[in-house]
């Protein structure tokens, strides 16, 4: 294969996960309690990697919820 | 002989066999295309409240066109020539580069018309504006209609660009090109309602997943969908990722329709690349483009889902569609003769196009 046909399928592979990443992340998203997604949708990171087990217990800031990844 | 004669008498001729094969379609074709459509025409000339006529079917009156007047006209209307001077340049424009194109023999002459008569309404229409004292009947027609156009203005061309573009890319029969082009085509599949709540969560500012990467680089969520300025982009960005499927799978079918001999001869003259696509590939595409164009047009003409699950027409009816504002006067406001005027209006424009694309079409046959 010539060099240029890896440079393209790697060039088109960034639009194409990013085509991706609205499903990917609303799959992940359904992996999720509804009562914590209610609140807020940063137990995963970026949204799409769940990175926290789903708190068990209620009381919490949007702000600190924003935060449990980390990011 | 004799059995050729035997056919003829208990077989039915070919026009008489074509008849009966084509009558169920023509019957079903008619109960629910033709009666329904002058159906609609018929009942666009009545002040026809459903509510009451449901109850009482005689409880409506015939009004002639009246429900056209009180739709696209008003009090005191007149014609200006700089009332609203950006639509009415771009139809000059659009008339100048018709006569131009066929003046220098880049358009044909149907092409050359459609676009001159589509810059002749451009200039034409926006000009009319209520005068002293004066005020549309339906204050919220035009502008609904323009927001509809403003969206079929970036939708269409939104889609168009890109599938073409990623159609030239992944034209080829290797793995890794098949995998790209189902990526690309997966959103398609989607009905309306998943799409609209994939990307209504995607744009929350507190929950979407843009919220999160503006926060995480530092910057404050954007308020996609109940921000004036940025709802018609979100409704935008939605429809392009939703519907560039079928337009790509388009391209693509017109690119392998050309002949690999003209790629060759000239790769010869070392035309390969963007040069090929634009000196090849583009010309050899202008009637998958005319008909991806305009089936676009058609389609995003009709947008109802995207506005209505997203936005509900808001902020301030910035989002308000064309087919959202004849679903809400027939259905909320039981104005059905006025939303069948709307409807015979939107169908006129439908037609239009259609129109458009059949000359284009046979012209270029």
């Amino acid at each position: 294969m010539h060099r240029s046909y890896y440079w393209l399928i790697t060039a088109l592979s960034i639009p194409a996960f990013l085509w991706l990443i609205p499903t990917i992340w609303m799959v992940s998203l359904s992996f999720q309690p509804n009562e914590v997604l209610a609140r807020t949708t940063s137990t995963t990171a970026f949204g799409l990697i769940p990175c926290h087990s789903p708190p068990k217990t209620t009381p919490r800031s949007s702000v600190s919820d924003r935060r449990r990844c980390g990011f | 002989m004799a059995g050729d004669q035997r056919h003829k008498r208990r077989g039915l001729s070919q026009s008489q066999a074509a008849a009966v094969l084509l009558l169920p379609f023509l019957a079903v074709y008619g109960a629910f295309l033709i009666y329904p459509f002058f159906m609609g025409v018929w009942i666009s000339l009545h002040d026809w409240n459903l509510l009451a006529v449901a109850f009482n079917p005689g409880a409506k009156e015939f009004i002639g066109a009246e429900n056209y007047v009180r739709t696209l006209w008003g009090r005191n209307i007149e014609w200006g020539l700089f009332a609203s001077p950006v639509m009415q340049t771009v139809g000059v424009l659009g008339i100048g580069l018709a006569f131009l194109g066929y003046r220098q023999g880049r358009l044909t002459r149907a092409t050359a018309l459609a676009i001159g008569i589509a810059g002749a309404l451009f200039f034409l229409l926006p000009g009319f504006h209520p005068g002293e004292d004066g005020r549309w009947y339906d204050r919220r027609f035009w502008p609904t209609v323009g927001n509809t156009i403003l969206f079929v203005g970036l939708a269409v061309p939104g889609v168009t660009i890109t599938a073409l573009i990623l159609a030239a890319a992944l034209d080829g029969e290797t793995r890794a090109k098949a995998i790209l082009r189902t990526i690309f085509f997966l959103s398609q599949v989607l009905s309306v309602t998943v799409v609209t709540l994939i990307w209504q969560i995607m744009f929350s500012p507190r929950q979407g997943l843009i919220a999160n990467v503006t926060e995480a680089l530092g910057g404050s969520p954007i308020v996609w969908l109940t921000d004036q300025q940025f709802a018609m982009a979100a409704i935008v960005i939605t429809t392009v990722w939703w519907s560039l499927g079928i337009a790509m799978i388009l391209f693509l079918a017109g690119i392998q329709d050309i002949s690999k001999d003209i790629y060759e001869a000239a790769a010869i003259d070392d035309a390969r690349g963007v040069k090929a696509f634009w000196y090849i590939t583009l010309p050899n595409l202008k009637r998958t483009i005319t008909l991806v164009v305009v089936l676009q047009i058609i389609l995003h003409f009709q947008v109802f889902g995207q506005s209505h699950l997203m936005t509900q027409g808001g902020p301030n009816d910035s989002t308000q569609v064309l087919v959202r504002y004849i679903y809400q006067t027939a259905f909320r406001d039981s104005e059905l003769g006025k939303a069948s005027a709307m409807a015979v209006f939107l169908f006129v424009i439908m037609g239009a196009f259609s129109l458009v694309q059949f000359i284009v079409g046979r012209e270029e046959d």
